[in-house]
């Protein structure tokens, strides 16, 4: 059954060999533990554990659905399909490796499944747009927002592979190693296709210029 | 070479840029949640199909254990003849004190 959590029996953590001073004043090693624990909670029946589990990662998920689509609805759906997949196979996340991880493979392939369902789709929606960056002066606003309608019309045109590689490469600014680990393809395999899209790009945008 | 450098601007320029996602962000544990117990709900139906069916298929079961019953004492009373005539005539030789 897709959406029943399968109870597994509690694996020991393997955390690093750290002081228990460490290990407290440690952010990151306390994220993950927070996650191990309320994975394990959530594996257990609590709902509210995975509640939170969904709060603390949202913002990435969506962070990354993001740049994938501009409709918010779409957005959303993305989203909601990561958090459902993520509490349907919770069982087999494996607690050696962050949760972070695990989710972003999840999210990387639903948006692959997105791009691969939207591949006929060949225009880019306009909406509303927030800046990672807030001290940008008004020109440097209007001249990146130039920028990613130009680079977003162009990169629809692309194939679903070669989309995602080069959101994951260039946008999200991920290394060769971590995308082959986000997708499941070689290094060579990610090599070969952020060429192919780059070529592409350059075409598409060497067209589009007067 | 500068079909190049503008990739690479325009990579940079539009990296900052995101979609206006606080909507998205916004009641999304709610969304989720309601979409959860709605795929839970969509598992019901063969649960209570189950149960539905359960007197359809309770009917030839009973038919089954009704002949089964009735074989079994079909079977009994044919054994259960020459036991009595055997009685019958063991009465017989007592009361006629042969």
């Amino acid at each position: 059954m897709l959406y029943s959590v399968k109870m597994q029996p509690t694996a020991c953590v393997q955390l690093p060999v750290k002081s228990a001073a460490t290990l407290t004043s440690d952010p990151i090693v306390m994220k993950e533990s927070s996650d191990q624990s309320l994975v394990e909670a959530a594996l257990e029946g609590d709902t509210e554990a995975f509640v939170r589990l969904v709060t603390n990662h949202k913002k990435r998920v969506i962070g990354l659905a993001g740049r994938f689509t501009g409709i918010r609805e779409e957005m959303d759906d993305i989203c909601q399909d990561v958090f459902l997949k993520a509490y349907a196979h919770l069982g087999s996340y494996k607690k050696n490796a962050p949760f972070e991880h695990w989710l972003s493979r999840i999210t990387v392939n639903t948006c692959y499944d997105y791009l691969r369902k939207k591949k006929h789709v060949k225009t880019f929606t306009e909406c509303g747009l927030v800046y990672d960056i807030a001290d940008l002066t008004l020109d440097e606003r209007s001249e990146a927002e130039e920028a990613y309608r130009m680079l977003y019309r162009a990169l629809v045109k692309l194939k679903p592979p070669e989309r995602l590689v080069i959101t994951l490469l260039e946008l999200e600014e991920k290394s060769l190693r971590e995308v082959a680990d986000l997708t499941g393809w070689s290094i060579a395999n990610v090599k070969v296709r952020a060429y192919r899209a780059r070529k592409i790009l350059r075409k598409i945008i060497k067209d589009e210029e007067p | 070479m500068k079909q190049n450098r503008n990739l690479e601007q325009l990579f940079k320029a539009a990296k900052v840029i995101r979609p206006d996602a606080k909507e998205v962000e916004a009641g999304f544990e709610s969304r989720l949640s309601a979409r959860l117990s709605e795929e839970h709900q969509k598992e019901a139906p063969l649960s209570v199909w189950t149960w539905r069916l359960a007197p359809i298929m309770a009917i030839p079961l009973v038919i089954l254990i009704m002949i089964s019953a009735f074989l079994n004492f079909q079977e009994r009373r044919n054994l259960s003849s020459p036991i009595d005539a055997y009685e019958s005539v063991q009465m017989m030789i007592y009361l006629e004190g042969d």
